[in-house]
């Protein structure tokens, strides 16, 4: 094992990504000065397949966010009341 | 030499990119994303030149299948069954971040839902509240109302 290199291997694949990515160039010179910013925010909800698959997502407190999957089975009833309440939570 | 770039030649990179970014397959999904740029800057023997670009996207993918594809319907052209709701709200980056709320029933879970009295009941009454708002909101501009 070496702390500059970790494989990872059986992961599971990700309901929800969030990605951001910040820019900031500054110029100071003698024939220009300059500030530029940027933002790019990006999300991704993939839900799975033959499941129901529900998220709250607050990008103002994204550690609250909330997801909860219920996988179909043939046979199985739903837990529809399960389900609609935590959506109406 | 000066190099041009026609529309369908951008079109075809952007598709291109897409199918790149997707992995070719069938992918359903929901995706928002946001940009915010902000520029300021002067020239010697010029005044100050300010610029700001601010963009929001939504995107919601569902996937038809190909001929080879299994599908959970029982018609093999049957698109895939998905059943979902979702409400996006956002303001700017500063005073309203952006808030999710989405439920999907994909595959079987989806045709189970959709025979479910509960599931009816609810999936009504939300599109009877989106039908109400958007209403409200057409009334309040008086636009004509929209049918989507």
């Amino acid at each position: 094992m070496s702390l500059l290199y970790l494989q990872v291997t059986q992961r599971t694949q990700p309901l929800f990504v969030v990605r951001r990515s910040y820019g900031l160039e500054g110029v100071l010179g003698e024939e220009a000065t300059a500030l530029s910013v940027g933002l790019v925010s990006r999300t991704h909800f993939k839900p799975p397949d033959n499941a129901f698959a529900w998220l709250h997502f607050d990008a103002a407190a994204p550690g609250r966010s909330r997801a909860r999957v219920w996988r179909s089975e043939p046979g199985r009833p739903i837990p529809a009341d399960e389900i609609i309440g935590e959506i109406r939570r | 030499m000066k190099a041009f770039l026609h529309m369908p030649t951008l079109c075809g990179v952007a598709g291109s990119l897409a199918l790149l970014v997707t992995g070719c397959t069938n992918v359903l999904g929901f995706g928002t994303a946001t940009k915010f740029a902000l520029d300021i800057s002067q020239r010697a023997d010029q005044s100050f030149d300010v610029s700001m670009g601010y963009d929001r996207v939504e995107v919601a993918s569902i996937p038809a299948p190909k001929k080879d594809d299994a599908v959970d319907g029982a018609q093999p052209e049957d698109v895939y069954s998905v059943l979902g709701t979702f409400k996006v709200t956002y303001g700017t980056p500063w005073t309203e971040g952006l808030v999710l709320d989405q439920f999907f029933a994909t595959g079987l879970a989806a045709r189970s839902a959709a025979q479910d009295a509960e599931f009816q009941a609810f999936f009504g009454h939300q599109a009877g509240s989106i039908a109400a708002k958007q209403k409200t909101r057409d009334a309040g501009t008086d636009r004509e109302p929209r049918h989507d």
